[in-house]
């Protein structure tokens, strides 16, 4: 891993949603790093905690019903959890930004794009009204957009959704912020579209020297973009390593099963692609052991009854499996 | 825009020459003769003829018609039977006590309608959101002369703070400017709440919050102006009913409005007033659902007059 200086980390993290089928752990035991300049990519299946934890950051967790029960997230020196509403409205879009995945509904459809990136800026720095809409307009022409006084003007509904990402962005990064959240920002767009707004935040990110989180479950995406790498089950972290190292070398049999659930243009058209048996636990019935032992071929005793906590296996490359743990590990030795 | 508008203004008129249409000839075949009922029991069949030709109602009813839309163009209305005056006089005098008091309840109703609205929406599930909710099906559910009667107890006979009828003063409106907006304000508080509760969670007041907004500023920013659609509908229509006047209000209070002087002449059947009456209301109803057309536009820029929105 980079060993700049550390901008965030997050420790211990658990967020819990109080519902009528009772508290259910959302997020549990996430521990991470994000170094000045990395890009942290977080993958994992729909509803395995991924945007959540990204939501966290900033304090956007839909309460009621969901809550932050556990944890520090430590950003530059200041744990952002003890911090009032006031100080977290500060750092929010300032300090760190978020795009989300709905370009279509992120925008408010009711106020020109012009006038809400200058809303960024006014809420933060103090400026007037003009320097404010040409810095805006600056933002519109910096992230690609052609023709950008009319895209100025116009309103969310006149532009299309890879416009509107860029408009997300510009806004989102209006402040230049220490930390850009991008929550799948490409999921919602046209294929061809994806790879333009990917090249677009990893270039506005060297330009504004900042560190992106980036959620996706797009493996292709992580190993473009990432640096460090996040692999997210049922609320856990379950593999956590630079990128390289987990293309690589996965450890974790969840992270084995995604590798080898993409599709490799080059293989026999006769092979067919491979699939993780089961589905993700709902979080009101989560397996007592590991999350992921009910799916996993390796599976043994343990597994089913205990989880394990994280393996640091050298290299920076952490896994939360009971196959790696000296003791218990010995099981699978003979497979 | 300019090309919509002359459409849905002549639009406008076609509708309102339909109601003309229909009024007259309703309350033309209804029987009984109006000038026997305004010459009283004792008047001579020669009398009644002479007078009958003199207003003339002799005529065939197609003729009479286009002889009262001409007038009625020109700004005459006719000549009230019974009380020999302008019909457009005593709609004018009419109107203006009603706009007063539907003034009061309308401003009432939209002021506190949308407060409490917000204010539910905002505090949802609290107890507070349970509290004006609860009133609001109260405000709902009771009817406006009972709320009238409990208003004129309480405020008038044993506080004695306003007047308990009449039109002596302004304040003589307060109370009954209550009690028909109260009504109104409850089901402005409840489309307000449901429609800003749909707009609260949509994502573009998430990313409000992401910038760093302050609560109130998502709110009233970001949140408001796109709950404004549903509310601005029902407080168009609203204003309609208000201004065409409430019987039992303006009867209670004994305020000579629109809706007591309508009454009072159908049951005289003086025909001139009544016609004119309906087509006042019917004028009323077709400009408000006009502005309410046109302030859609100005609200949300997805809705363009005349042509679908481009997107």
């Amino acid at each position: 891993m980079k060993e700049n200086k550390e901008l965030l980390e997050v420790k211990n993290l658990g967020i819990t949603f109080f519902t009528d089928q009772g508290a259910l752990p959302a997020v549990q035991e996430v521990d991470f790093k994000i170094y000045e300049g990395e890009t942290l990519g977080v993958v994992g299946e729909s509803g395995c905690g991924k945007s959540m934890t990204a939501l966290s950051l900033m304090q956007l967790i839909p309460t009621p019903p969901g809550k932050i029960t556990s944890g520090e997230i430590i950003y530059k020196g200041e744990d952002l959890l003890k911090k009032s509403q006031d100080e977290i409205q500060q750092i929010r879009g300032k300090e760190i930004s978020m795009i989300f995945q709905e370009p279509m509904t992120s925008l408010n459809p009711v106020i020109t794009v012009g006038k809400q990136i200058m809303e960024s800026i006014l809420i933060h720095d103090e400026v007037s009204k003009e320097d404010a809409s040409r810095r805006a307009l600056e933002m519109i022409k910096l992230v690609g957009i052609p023709m950008p006084e009319k895209v100025f003007a116009s309103y969310p509904h006149q532009l299309s959704g890879g416009m509107r990402q860029r408009i997300m962005i510009a806004m989102a990064l209006s402040c230049q912020p220490s930390l850009l959240i991008c929550d799948e920002p490409t999921t919602a767009l046209d294929v061809t579209i994806q790879a333009q707004i990917l090249r677009l935040i990893n270039k506005m990110k060297h330009e504004m020297n900042s560190s992106v989180l980036l959620i996706t479950h797009d493996m292709g995406v992580i190993s473009e973009m990432a640096d460090n790498v996040i692999v997210m089950y049922a609320g856990k972290i379950v593999e956590y390593t630079a990128v390289k190292n987990l293309f690589k070398n996965p450890l974790h049999p969840y992270t084995l099963g995604l590798m080898a659930s993409i599709p490799d243009i080059d293989s026999d058209d006769e092979e067919e692609l491979e699939v993780i048996p089961g589905s993700v636990p709902m979080l009101y019935e989560l397996p007592k052991g590991c999350f992921f032992a009910p799916r996993c071929k390796y599976a043994k005793e343990i597994c089913h009854n205990e989880c394990p906590s994280m393996i640091d296996k050298g290299e920076n490359h952490l896994v939360r499996c009971w196959k790696y743990d000296k003791e218990h590990g010995k099981e699978w030795e003979d497979e | 825009m300019g090309s919509y508008l002359v459409k849905r203004v002549l639009q406008a008129i076609g509708v309102i020459l339909c109601i003309s249409i229909i009024t007259f000839f309703v309350l033309n075949i209804v029987p009984g003769n109006p000038v026997r009922i305004m010459l009283g029991e004792f008047a001579d069949e020669a009398t009644i003829a002479r007078v009958t030709a003199e207003m003339g109602l002799d005529q065939p009813i197609i003729v009479q018609y286009f002889n009262w839309l001409k007038n009625m163009l020109m700004g005459d209305f006719g000549v009230s039977y019974f009380q020999n005056k302008p019909v457009l006089d005593i709609l004018v005098t009419s109107f203006l006590i009603t706009a007063k008091l539907a003034g009061i309840a309308y401003l009432l109703s939209i002021v506190l309608g949308v407060v409490v609205g917000v204010v539910a929406a905002v505090n949802r599930g609290k107890w507070i959101d349970s509290f004006l909710m609860t009133l609001s099906v109260f405000g709902i559910s009771a009817p406006s002369f009972w709320i009238a009667i409990i208003l004129q107890i309480f405020i008038c006979l044993k506080l004695n703070l306003l007047p308990l009828s009449g039109i002596s003063s302004v304040s003589s409106f307060i109370l009954p400017g209550i009690a028909l907006g109260t009504r109104y304000a409850a089901s402005v508080a409840r489309i307000t709440r449901t429609s800003m509760l749909e707009v609260l969670s949509q994502d573009y007041i998430r990313t409000a919050q992401a910038k760093g907004l302050k609560k109130w500023a998502v709110i009233i920013k970001h949140a408001f102006r796109n709950a404004l659609i549903p509310v601005i509908t029902i407080a168009g229509s609203e204003l309609g009913s208000i201004l065409t006047g409430s019987v039992l209000i303006e009867s209670i209070f004994q305020i000579p409005g629109i809706g007591k002087m309508l009454v009072d002449s159908i049951n005289t059947r003086d025909l001139p007033i009544v016609q004119g009456g309906v087509m006042y209301i019917a004028v009323i109803c077709v400009i408000m659902y006009l502005v309410v057309d046109i302030l859609y536009t100005f609200v949300d820029p997805r809705i363009t007059l005349g042509k679908e929105s481009e997107s």
